[in-house]
């Protein structure tokens, strides 16, 4: 029951998706993934998982989604280009699905 | 400003020892042993096991503040190196999970000539005093969100404590309330209220209380649910030798302990205005006391940092600010926080001078506003950085940086111990990265930087070790072997083995993160560990930690 356990609601859009590799199918393990927050001097970066997967959850409200990168990076292959959509039945004032398409450079 | 206060150990509970030690068990028997190296020897039987591996066994010699605690082997045999006991008069304990000492236990020992004492142990009728915060947890229904809560009443007490009371659900929102406001650094034997107010909100205190009374004995005389154990040490975890170092005031809490070039042990006592110092070759014991720059404020230090040049550095928490102990003076200054950045809350818990001879600059933090704080050496200046300015955050999170470690740019690498990253700051330009642990809500939360530029960390809800590669920027944990031990911190020894330490479960484990074999040293008595430290110029390493909540500084020397 200390400081580190309070609530703050102030949860806003979460970002998910797939690094993807074109030439091969399939999703991207291990790839470097980063969330660049336009005019923040800040930003997130994970990895995808064995199945190319990421997610970075709950900025907050304050943040435009519009205002976040997503980019994609891996030895061996470029980014081609990242998707955005809403997911399916989704709301996109609480997530939006990222796709990081990649080719061999 | 500063006032030494040294003591000669060796002496100080000569009159209060002499007046309990107890008369020497019949059973034992003055043999010749064929070993010249060895002080005392015997067998740990018992009549449901006979011959019992991983038995405790610790002598502690009248009048000194140090106990000496040695393992029985797979044959029920102890036995004390010559070199660790003086001749004289020993007191005899030991541990073993369900069992206790037949009778009273004591021992002469005596020069050149090996003494064997056989210990005949039985079994106890209740086992629940017995049992670490660690086993409750295991032993107690509920799930993990249910008893997450109950980690962070470990910083002040074990978990006996709570399941022994009788507070009903309603009570427990009072309780929860009150322990609220009490400083983090606070125990049992100094207890220091905040200054400044803090909110539970009832709706969390109340579900917490809820749970809290379906586990501890407000509606029963004894707990209805089975009462689960560790087990006792085996094989490799019973080669070793422990020296707890017993500090003179039972109120000192030595909270982050290192070693210097000299070999003595330094600390921070996490309660009370001084820095203190062990030599562990004669037991002497220093202390250097510093003016409360906030006299009506809690006292007492957590994070204890040497610089480039051995001098340490203190954060102060509620006292505001750093202090640095220059160790060639011995003196201190004190780095106040300025006016804009100082209020009752205000709390710095880590210092990082290490590289500060780069820049002349140490970081901090201030855990009231989630922020870092980086100190202008030279001026005394502080800078404010903020590195989740629109970051992550939600419900029942929020960012809290904490453990920290610099590269040789002095670029700050920190653990956001309030929810599930690692950080990075430039020192140049103060951009932030923040990394996420696979594992979520993992709380990271003391850390160390390797020679390689790996990060090694203590992912504390997640019950996991960690490392951040920080060429790679990727992040590998692995499940401490122990459920709800909830590691505080780490330590990469000069052999690639990981060490840590917990204030739940009193072992340490040594981790051998290439093979994910590890082995947990089991304890002498309820140590409550926060920072770890690895003296690597011995052979084995030495593991040092202090006993935050028992006033005892502890060696670990495993027996390789």
């Amino acid at each position: 029951m200390d400081e580190d356990d309070e609530d703050q609601s102030n949860a806003g859009v979460s970002f998910f998706g797939f690094a993807r590799d074109l030439d091969r199918g399939g999703g991207v393990a291990d790839a470097k993934v980063s969330a660049e927050i336009k005019n923040r001097n800040a930003s997130l970066v994970t990895r995808t998982d064995d199945q190319g997967h990421f997610k970075f959850s709950g900025f907050s409200k304050d943040i435009d989604p519009k205002d976040v990168v997503i980019s994609c990076s891996k030895d061996g292959l470029k980014l081609q280009r990242t998707v955005r959509r809403q997911p399916p039945g989704g709301d996109a004032a609480t997530s939006i699905e990222v796709d990081c398409l990649m080719v061999k450079p | 400003m500063s006032v030494i206060r040294s003591t000669a150990l060796a002496g100080i509970f000569l009159s209060s020892l002499l007046g309990v030690l107890l008369p020497v068990n019949p059973a034992f028997a003055e043999l010749p042993s064929d070993s010249p190296n060895v002080a005392l020897t015997g067998r740990v039987t018992s009549p449901q096991e006979g011959a019992m591996e991983g038995v405790l066994v610790s002598a502690q010699r009248a009048g000194s503040p140090i106990t000496v605690t040695v393992v029985t082997n797979q044959a029920g045999l102890y036995s004390f190196p010559a070199d660790r006991l003086s001749p004289g008069k020993y007191t005899l304990r030991i541990r073993a999970i369900g069992y206790e000492l037949e009778g009273p236990a004591a021992v002469d020992v005596a020069a050149k000539r090996a003494v064997t004492a056989d210990l005949a142990l039985r079994k106890v009728d209740d086992i629940s005093s017995q049992l670490t915060s660690t086993e409750w947890l295991i032993s107690m229904p509920g799930g993990s969100e249910q008893k997450r809560p109950l980690i962070e009443c470990m910083s002040c007490h074990t978990l006996e404590r709570v399941v022994r009371s009788k507070f009903t659900a309603e009570e427990f929102v009072g309780v929860l309330k009150r322990m609220a406001n009490y400083a983090n650094n606070s125990t049992m034997q100094k207890v220091q209220a905040r200054i400044a107010e803090r909110e539970v909100p009832d709706d969390r205190a109340r579900r917490v209380g809820e749970y809290l009374a379906t586990v501890n004995l407000s509606k029963r005389d004894r707990w209805d649910y089975a009462l689960k154990t560790l087990p006792r040490p085996t094989g490799a975890a019973t080669r070793v030798i422990i020296t707890e170092y017993d500090m003179p005031r039972s109120t000192i809490a030595p909270h982050d302990v290192r070693t210097d070039a000299e070999g003595f042990v330094w600390y921070s006592n996490f309660v009370e205005p001084y820095l203190g110092r062990l030599d562990p070759r004669t037991g002497a014991h220093t202390e250097f006391a510093y003016k409360l720059p906030k006299p009506n404020f809690p006292a007492g230090a957590l994070a204890l940092e040497p610089d480039h040049d051995g001098n340490w550095w203190l954060a102060m928490m509620f006292q505001g600010g750093v202090m640095k102990f220059d160790t060639r003076t011995r003196t201190f200054r004190h780095y106040p926080l300025p006016p804009e950045l100082d209020s009752d809350t205000a709390q710095q818990s880590m210092v990082m001078p290490r590289e500060s001879h780069v820049d002349g600059k140490v970081w901090t933090n201030d855990v009231n506003t989630h922020s870092i704080l980086r100190l202008d050496v030279a001026s005394g200046a502080y800078e404010r950085v903020d590195p989740f300015e629109g970051m992550p955050i939600g419900a029942n999170r929020q960012h809290s940086p904490y453990g920290m470690a610099a590269d040789k740019n002095n670029d700050l690498y920190f653990m956001d111990f309030g929810d599930e990253s690692v950080g990075r700051v430039d020192a140049k330009t103060f951009r932030a990265t923040i990394y996420p642990t696979p594992t979520s809500h993992s709380r990271p939360r003391r850390t160390m930087l390797d020679d390689k530029g790996r990060l090694w960390f203590a992912e504390f809800a997640a019950n996991k070790l960690a490392m951040f590669d920080i060429e790679r920027e990727s992040i590998k944990e692995w499940d401490a072997p122990t459920p709800h031990s909830y590691p505080y911190d780490v330590y990469l020894d000069r052999n690639g083995e990981l060490w840590s330490g917990s204030m739940s479960d009193d072992r340490v484990l040594r981790f051998d993160p290439q093979t994910g074999k590890s082995i947990e040293y089991l304890l002498p008595r309820q140590t409550n560990i926060r920072r770890i430290f690895i003296d690597n110029s011995t052979t084995p390493v030495t593991f040092w930690a202090g006993n935050n909540h028992h006033a005892a500084i502890i060696k670990i020397e495993p027996l390789d």
